[in-house]
């Protein structure tokens, strides 16, 4: 091996400032994704388990298209082709005067295809809570939306903590797909740090040695997290994570 | 015999032996490697047309692809291999200097540009290629050079020395306003043009004309602007193996002061309908090499 390495591109600029701005970008594109996958998935997940069965196939389509194509061609139709099916004049907007659009339509796409993912998980919750708590909820004189909103998705969510946090270490990961449509993000920047300087290994562990903080950080925080949320006589109750 | 005369007689002995023995004994790095497996690997690209990519049947292709096989030919003559085993290996950007590293290629050829900070890592040959920062855009968008771009939205390909330009060129206060898109490959460049996301499309000039004339709308594009800046192409080799460099610009200083060049040059980049620019010409004057 003939590998010549110099650890201190890592320390040089403007390699150094690369490194973090696509830390921070990478971390701003996953919380976004996550914010916008938490409620669209919520709201898929309910419908999944409403009593309308158009509701219900609504549901169903969406969590089969988006968790069915891939997330690499997801990122490329939202950016290059949706802008070119939409009439003229939205299409225009999307391509010119979108603010970052790399940026925003990346986060848009990673966030309705872990929306997809996060329905099923809550539809899951939902599903364990059991008919009981549902037919109970109704009874007691809640509306079905007053059942969802203080009876079955609060459950649903302290029964599925763990799925939750696998799904959300995910999208920091599922992040740099964000990468094909020139986002500069913590993957990309290790990608241009290599081109630029052909000091590939030592770039690659840098961007390796953030995304395993990143993920540290957040098990440790969603430990207590899950603790917190577990319901007494329920599979999930202490469990381990 | 005077013991004079035997020591002068031993001295040159040893002198002529030890000669004869440079090549033999004293192989090191690539050409050890070489001598010793009895075969070179040469790393192409899949599509980096003229330069690095496959025809239809496969088979690696190109002007540095050509430029490889006179090294390939030099290497044969200087180690006395007629039957030097040539292979190829398609790879990808990402993976060249790996590759290059653990030895599984010895050269690599294609559309690499020199620069000093790749220098820490490996050799580059002398220039291939002579490269200009321009600008491919719309027949009628009334672009013709940098200053048009104002307010305008840029694409650069990425990991290019034009790219540093072109940010460096858009922070400055003249250019205010004016946006730039990385683009992760050329065929999103051009994708990105063609549907209006972005207004000029900027790399090396050499590869706009490629994708021009692979556009599906190839009389509505042009390419514009003075260069932005002069990058060269090279063969890149492992770092630290200074014989092994001299046989590869021997071969090519030799090819330069050839005609043979003219020939290749026509083969190659007579498709786009550009002669060659006095640049290249420049170059092949100063990397033919004395004796």
């Amino acid at each position: 091996m003939h590998y010549h390495w110099h650890w201190d591109v890592l320390l040089q600029q403007p390699y150094s400032t690369w490194l973090l701005d696509g830390f921070l970008v990478t971390i701003a594109l996953s919380l976004i994704g996550w914010a916008i996958a938490m409620v669209l998935g919520t709201l898929v997940g309910a419908m999944r388990t409403a009593s309308s069965p158009i509701m219900r196939a609504a549901g169903a389509l969406y969590v089969r298209v988006f968790r069915n194509i891939p997330l690499l061609l997801q990122m490329f139709l939202w950016f290059f082709v949706l802008p070119e099916i939409l009439p003229d004049a939205a299409g225009h907007f999307l391509k010119r005067d979108l603010p970052y659009p790399e940026f925003t339509t990346a986060a848009l796409c990673l966030g309705c295809y872990t929306a997809s993912r996060v329905a099923e998980i809550v539809r899951a919750g939902i599903l364990s809570a059991g008919t009981g708590q549902r037919i109970a909820a109704l009874a007691s004189g809640m509306s079905t939306i007053q059942a969802y909103r203080y009876v079955l998705l609060p459950l649903a969510f302290r029964l599925t903590v763990p799925p939750l946090v696998s799904e959300f270490l995910s999208v920091f990961k599922n992040s740099s797909v964000a990468l094909t449509i020139g986002v500069f993000e913590l993957t990309n920047q290790a990608n241009q740090i290599e081109n630029y300087t052909f000091q590939g290994f030592e770039a690659y562990t840098a961007a390796t040695v953030l995304y395993a903080a990143i993920s540290f950080v957040c098990l440790r925080g969603t430990r207590l997290l899950s603790r917190h949320a577990s319901v007494g006589g329920m599979i999930s109750a202490g469990g381990a994570l | 015999m005077t013991p004079y005369r035997i020591a002068l007689l031993a001295l040159l002995a040893s002198i002529s032996l030890g000669w004869s023995s440079v090549w033999a004994e004293d192989l090191t790095g690539t050409l050890k490697k070489i001598k010793d497996s009895g075969e070179i690997t040469i790393g192409n690209r899949e599509s980096s047309v003229p330069f690095s990519y496959l025809d239809e049947h496969g088979i690696p292709v190109g002007y540095s692809v050509d430029l490889c096989k006179t090294v390939v030919d030099e290497v044969k003559k200087t180690l006395n291999l007629p039957n030097l085993k040539v292979r190829y290996m398609t790879v990808a950007p990402a993976a060249r200097i790996p590759l290059l590293s653990n030895g599984t290629i010895d050269l690599e050829c294609s559309t690499t540009d020199r620069t000093l900070a790749r220098m820490r890592q490996v050799a580059f040959s002398v220039p291939t290629f002579v490269i200009g920062g321009r600008i491919l855009t719309k027949v009628g968008s009334g672009i013709a050079d940098w200053s048009d771009l104002h307010r305008k939205v840029i694409g650069v390909a990425q990991g290019t020395h034009t790219e540093q330009l072109v940010n460096a060129l858009v922070a400055t206060p003249a250019y205010a306003g004016t946006r730039v898109l990385t683009l992760k490959d050329h065929a999103q460049g051009l994708l990105a043009l063609e549907t209006g996301r972005v207004d000029g499309y900027v790399t090396d000039d050499i590869v706009l004309y490629g994708l021009r004339s692979t556009s599906r709308m190839k009389n509505q594009l042009a390419v514009t602007g003075k260069p932005l800046s002069v990058d060269t192409y090279a063969i890149v080799l492992r770092r630290d193996d200074p014989d092994f460099e001299i046989v590869v610009d021997h071969a090519l200083s030799e090819l330069y002061q050839s005609p043979e060049i003219e020939a290749l040059y026509h083969k190659w980049f007579d498709r786009f309908d550009i002669p060659m620019s006095a640049e290249n010409r420049c170059m092949y004057q100063i990397g033919a090499l004395g004796p």
